[in-house]
């Protein structure tokens, strides 16, 4: 791939990337959330069209412009959501819309035989006529894989799989690959685990905020290295200083808590006035304990003491009613009624306030917005703007705006700046800033490390919903966040 | 750069006020159509009897209407509302002699509340959507209808023609009929209460989009609760004024009022996908109806051409009603 660059509105993807791949070899790929490694296999598995750049492949120049088009020429992308149909066998899915016969009959015996035989390419033994349903996430990567090799691929592409995988689980995935690999087929590899690509990859890439910063043999290479590429950058000055605002006293702490499957005995302590970090990678829970917190999910074990006194969020509505808020990471489905005005989105979280024996009164709404377009300024001709009309950041401003609205104590700042480009960015932090200035505690998820850094007065981290480590902030490197949140 | 964008949101804003406009005088223009062909076709159209004949054929409908307009805002169904017509029809004859008229009002109503809380219930147990709020009130509507039928035995009622009960039928308010009364009375405390409550701004946010509303502290299965025990109340009120206009109560007048219900609501311009839409809006698709049937009456078409007509203007409205919702779509 040369010079590929991708932009989204507001956002460079990617940035003249290249990136060479071997045939034969295992190509790990590695970056960041955000840094535009998916963004960069979309466009190698023709999901989406590059702006500029070329693609060769065996030496020829190709263009795809759909999945479909990839696909004949060899190259199949497999997601980290499995995109196989349940409830059809595992034959079926394999030949999904292409199955072996005549016009009006299917040549089951044809089709069941030829998926035998990617399977077993694939290393596995699967009845081609299991339900998918019954498999294991292993088995039904593997038949992915075997439904890949039937579109003839030389070069398969692999987003995150051992994401959904356990132990032995990710054995089986690495006989897999080996495999493949034996068959002459190229494999590109994405993960955040380090000690996956030692075990696996020949050669890797190091993306970074949509540019490569270079492809390494493995064998060559220091797990140190690898974390400075991955999280490159100083702390620029695109971060205000922040000023050093005095805490207060405990205003809420989480005990022990635990909720199946995703969080263990996550404790933790936020004061007045305070940025609290919380930093992992995907998966590690960090918008779990915000819904816990939020009453928006159920927590199985565990407690939670605010103001000095053990609480009960059933739901949100009690803990909009204590003080507490979450501006979630999905502003558009979650955070906002988009295709509302933009002062009927203001006031939705606390209505009472603006109301009088249950009706709205009018006038009152119309200044509480006007106050806070002002007080965060929102750029917007008026306050009867739809919200689908404004910017990424204003958006974002909005939803902080009706949690303050609310009166919230504390709010949970989930993925705050994503997705939001530079100048908006700088406005948030400033909002945010302004925040603990007057007295109300901020617990911040970011998966921007810089970001977490240059904000936060503390900063916990995450790892398989445990908590690995805190970290002061003045203190705190990209690094250091990385190390606890990979072990 | 800033007052670029600002500017082309301004005319962006501009030009989706006025297409929304335009969109919802669609109905009012069929209306007016409909009334100036209606005048044309028969002198007797316009005449004051006709016009109030009209009405008090519509005020049942209107009234079930203007409840599923709460329920179709919150974006969610109801079925049931024909199963509960017959039922409430039936009902209220049948308790007459255990507790009077206006024992059995109340009685009738404090049915209809409970149909309404197991509706809203039972979504709120299996967390329904859309279009398991179809399928639910599909199957309680057909209950409903089946307990009508049970309990006459399929047979219709005589009730007994005291003042009241011939009131809501037959009886008038300053010259008005009683059902035209009893419709704008409702009409105009629904219309209110959607408009200037902040009862009524939950069931938009709730409508509009579930999740968002949830996190912002509103109790959307205590509030589209509400709007099915508040449809339910109307339409048993609708049942009393059937069995009053026809001074018996049949088991099976609620049969096919759930389309018309629908239909009205969707000809009016209520957006089924929720969040949007009021009272006057469907009062109008009421109306259209309503004058649809006059007209034809006046014409001496037959029944099957009325389906047809009523089935087009159905598929109209909702293509009218998608193409509006797309424009958004394409804005966000």
């Amino acid at each position: 791939m040369k010079r590929i660059s991708k932009s989204f509105p507001g956002v460079k993807a990617l940035n003249e990337i290249e990136l060479e791949v071997r045939k034969g070899e295992v190509h790990g790929l590695l970056g960041a959330n955000g840094a535009g490694k998916s963004t960069l296999m979309k466009v190698l598995s023709g999901v989406i069209q590059p702006d500029e750049g070329e693609i060769y492949f065996k030496d020829e120049k190709v263009e795809f412009s759909s999945p479909l088009d990839a696909q004949q020429k060899g190259i199949v992308i497999i997601h980290q959501e499995l995109s196989l149909v349940p409830m059809l066998s595992v034959a079926e899915n394999i030949f999904l819309g292409r199955l072996y016969g005549s016009k009006y009959n299917v040549d089951w015996k044809e089709v069941h035989e030829k998926a035998k035989y990617y399977l077993k390419q694939v290393g596995t033994e699967i009845n081609p006529a299991t339900i998918v349903r019954d498999l294991s996430v292993a088995q039904m990567q593997q038949v992915e894989i075997a439904k890949a090799l039937s579109f003839n691929a030389d070069l398969i592409i692999m987003d995150e799989p051992s994401a959904v995988l356990s132990g032995s689980e990710l054995k089986q995935l690495f006989e897999t690959i080996e495999t493949l690999v034996e068959q002459g087929v190229t494999v590109i590899y994405i993960s955040h685990r380090l000690e996956e690509i030692d075990r696996i990859c020949n050669r890797i890439t190091i993306m970074r905020d949509g540019e490569a910063v270079g492809t390494r043999v493995v064998k060559e290479t220091s797990r140190e290295e690898i974390i400075k590429g991955i999280v490159g950058r100083d702390i620029e000055e695109e971060y205000p200083t922040m000023e050093t605002i005095e805490l207060g006293e405990e205003i809420l702490a989480v005990k022990n808590l635990t909720q199946k499957g995703k969080l263990r005995d996550v404790s933790f302590q936020l004061k007045k006035g305070e940025i609290l970090g919380i930093a992992g990678l995907v998966g590690a829970g960090r918008t779990e304990i915000a819904r816990c917190i939020f009453g928006a999910d159920k927590f199985d074990e565990g407690e939670l003491v605010y103001k000095g006194k053990k609480i009960k969020v059933s739901n949100p509505r009690k803990a909009i009613e204590l003080g507490i808020a979450l501006v979630p990471e999905d502003r558009k489905e979650h955070g906002l009624i988009t295709k509302f005005s933009l002062n009927r989105n203001f006031t939705m979280a606390a209505l009472k306030k603006i109301s009088k024996l249950g009706f709205v009164r009018w006038f009152k709404e119309n200044e509480a917005s006007k106050e806070l377009v002002q007080k965060l300024s929102i750029k917007t001709p008026s306050i009867h703007q739809l919200a689908v009309n404004l910017s990424g950041g204003n958006q974002q401003k909005v939803v902080v705006a009706k949690y303050l609205f609310s009166d919230a104590d504390i709010l949970i700042l989930d993925e705050p700046t994503r997705g939001v480009d530079v100048g908006a960015r700088r406005e948030i932090y400033t909002v945010i800033q302004d925040l603990v200035k007057n007295g109300k505690s901020v617990l911040l998820i970011s998966s921007d490390w810089a970001e977490l850094i240059a904000l936060s007065d503390r900063i916990v981290v995450l790892h398989e919903g445990k908590v690995k480590g805190e970290l002061s902030g003045s203190e705190a490197s990209p690094e250091m966040i990385l190390q606890k949140a990979l072990v | 750069m800033e007052t670029v964008t600002e500017k082309r949101n301004e005319t962006q804003l501009k030009r989706m006020k006025s297409k929304v406009d335009l969109a919802d005088l669609g109905p009012v223009l069929a209306l007016l159509i409909l009334i100036i062909i209606g005048s044309i076709l028969s002198p007797v159209f316009l005449t004051k009897g006709n016009l109030l004949n009209i009405l008090t054929q519509i005020s049942v409908l209107g009234l079930g209407a203007i409840g599923m307009t709460y329920v179709v805002i919150g974006r969610f169904f109801d079925l049931s509302v024909a199963g509960m017509l017959s039922l409430s029809a039936v009902l209220i004859v049948g308790f007459q002699p255990f507790l009077g008229t206006i024992g059995a009002i109340f009685a009738v109503i404090l049915v209809a509340l409970v149909v309404g809380l197991i509706n809203g219930s039972i979504l709120r147990f299996i967390k329904g959507d859309f279009g398991a709020s179809i399928m639910i009130t599909f199957g309680t509507g057909t209950i409903l209808a089946s307990l009508a039928l049970l309990y006459t035995g399929g047979f219709t009622l005589n009730p007994e023609r005291d003042t009241v009960f011939t009131w809501f039928g037959n009886g008038s308010f300053l010259g008005i009929p009683a059902p035209i009364v009893t419709l704008i009375f409702f009409s105009i405390i629904l219309h209110v209460v959607l408009k200037y409550t902040t009862f009524g701004r939950a069931i938009y946010l709730t409508g509009a989009n579930h999740e968002a509303a949830r996190l912002s502290g509103i109790p959307i299965h205590r509030i589209r609760t509400i709007t099915f025990m508040i449809v339910a109340v109307l339409v048993s009120i609708g049942g009393l004024i059937r069995s009053s206009q026809t001074l018996n109560a049949s088991p099976v007048v609620g049969v096919g009022f759930e389309l018309d219900v629908i239909a009205a609501v969707a000809i009016g311009g209520t957006s089924l996908a929720g969040g949007a839409g009021n009272i006057s809006r469907t009062l109008v698709g009421v109306l259209i109806i309503g004058v649809l049937n006059n007209v034809f009456v006046l014409m001496g078409l037959s029944n099957y051409d009325q389906m047809m007509a009523k089935g087009l203007i159905i598929v109209a409205a909702l293509l009218l009603d998608r193409r509006k919702e797309l424009k958004l779509v394409r804005k966000g």
